[in-house]
């Protein structure tokens, strides 16, 4: 099995089938952090496909100081907010208290609901938080990265990003908890 | 501490994020507190149901799409790769670039390179390999297509060289295919590649190549 670092200096050199190997790697997480940022299926696919082409173009300045795929992240990220932010439109982001798709319920209950309709309400609660919290949310309990990775993709110190989490999370709880108990 | 300190401090709890001496006090309070206990337990429960969502699969036509960008990115690029395992559903037998041009079915060619008539826009030596990249922009997905080029006397395909005619079947996506052909100049002269691209039995479009095979310098 070829390691990862050898199939990177392999790309670095034009490689291309190297590099189709490192895709293949995270290909399915690096579209996931995109559909929960562009929060539609024809973005992410366009957003995605953008960050690896300019993870081609750029693997000649990478130089192995974070994992690769943090790297690929930061790209991304910054493709998101230079190009999806400013130019593309996509789905308007609902404030907390706005009426969303999904219903209030007891976040309780949550667990006897079939899968299907579980993960619909949690992946559009997800996509309905602010940009901010819900990038760190993606990173840190869906793709499993460490504050201090969040930190280096999302150019903000561990403090911001252990804020980002706490509000984050606190937005989801009070989406899953009902709310018209009073 | 208080509970609405305590709250904050819930998410680092969960993470490991907290300094001993933190760690500590959080555990004191919660021991002693129902609501804080209830509120940690709610945001376990946030973070496994987010942790455990299954991931989005890549759309049918991703990779298809990826592969044709990358190849794009690389001729744009100039560099020299090795692209001829790549590609599902390219042949690697290459001739020259010609670009066209999908809109609502209709297939047209770019006239701009065009100077006369049967005046060859491209030409390469005898024995000498050259690579025919046809690049298809559609505006939908189209499933069925085929793709058939037929070569004349003095070219051939690259690595079979008595086949003069070359078959593609499968699928266009979205936005730009590409398709490269390699073949080898065989006889001096002026030829023509005949291609057409059909669906279902319909066909889109027919056009000649104009391509000169020159004999070798000195």
């Amino acid at each position: 099995m070829i390691q990862e670092t050898e199939l990177i200096e392999r790309a670095k050199t034009g490689d291309v089938e190297a590099f189709k190997d490192l895709i293949e790697a995270y290909q399915v997480k690096i579209y996931n952090f995109a559909y929960y940022l562009a929060k539609n299926e024809q973005d992410a696919s366009d957003l995605s496909q953008e960050a690896w082409i300019k993870v081609f173009k750029q693997l000649p300045t990478f130089r192995l100081d974070s994992s690769f795929y943090t790297w690929c992240c930061k790209i991304l990220k910054n493709l998101f907010i230079d190009i999806y932010t400013r130019r593309h439109s996509y789905r308007k982001e609902l404030p907390l208290n706005d009426e969303l798709d999904t219903k209030a319920v007891a976040i309780d209950s949550l667990h006897i609901l079939e899968k299907e309709q579980r993960e619909n309400i949690v992946s559009n609660a997800v996509t309905s938080l602010p940009d901010e919290f819900r990038m760190t949310i993606i990173l840190t309990d869906m793709q499993g990265l460490s504050y201090e990775e969040v930190s280096k993709i999302t150019k903000v110190s561990i403090n911001t990003v252990r804020s980002r989490v706490s509000r984050g999370r606190e937005r989801l709880r009070k989406i899953f908890t009902n709310v018209g108990t009073f | 501490m208080n509970c609405k300190k305590i709250e904050e401090f819930l998410s680092a709890y969960i993470d490991n994020q907290l300094s001993p001496g933190l760690k500590k006090d959080v555990d004191l309070h919660l021991k002693g507190c129902l609501n804080c206990s209830k509120r940690l337990a709610d945001l376990k429960t946030v973070v496994g149901l987010v942790s455990s969502l299954e991931p989005k699969q890549l759309p049918q036509y991703y990779q298809t799409q990826l592969d044709a960008k990358l190849a794009e990115s690389i001729r744009q690029d100039s560099r020299r790769f090795s692209l001829w395992t790549s590609f599902t559903w390219q042949m690697v037998f290459g001739v020259f670039f010609l670009g066209i041009f999908i809109g609502s079915g209709v297939l047209y060619v770019s006239q701009k390179t065009i100077k006369k008539p049967n005046e060859a826009i491209y030409s390469i030596r005898i024995n000498e390999m050259g690579v025919l990249t046809f690049n298809l922009y559609s505006k939908e997905n189209v499933k069925s297509i085929v793709f058939n080029v037929k070569l004349p006397d003095g070219i051939s395909l690259a690595s079979k060289p008595k086949e003069k005619t070359f078959h593609w079947q499968g699928e266009l996506v979205k936005g730009e295919n590409v398709i490269s052909l390699y073949v080898k100049g065989m006889k001096p002269g002026n030829w023509s590649v005949n291609a057409h691209l059909q669906s279902d039995g319909t066909i889109l479009k027919e056009f000649n190549m104009p391509l000169t095979v020159t004999e070798k310098k000195g």
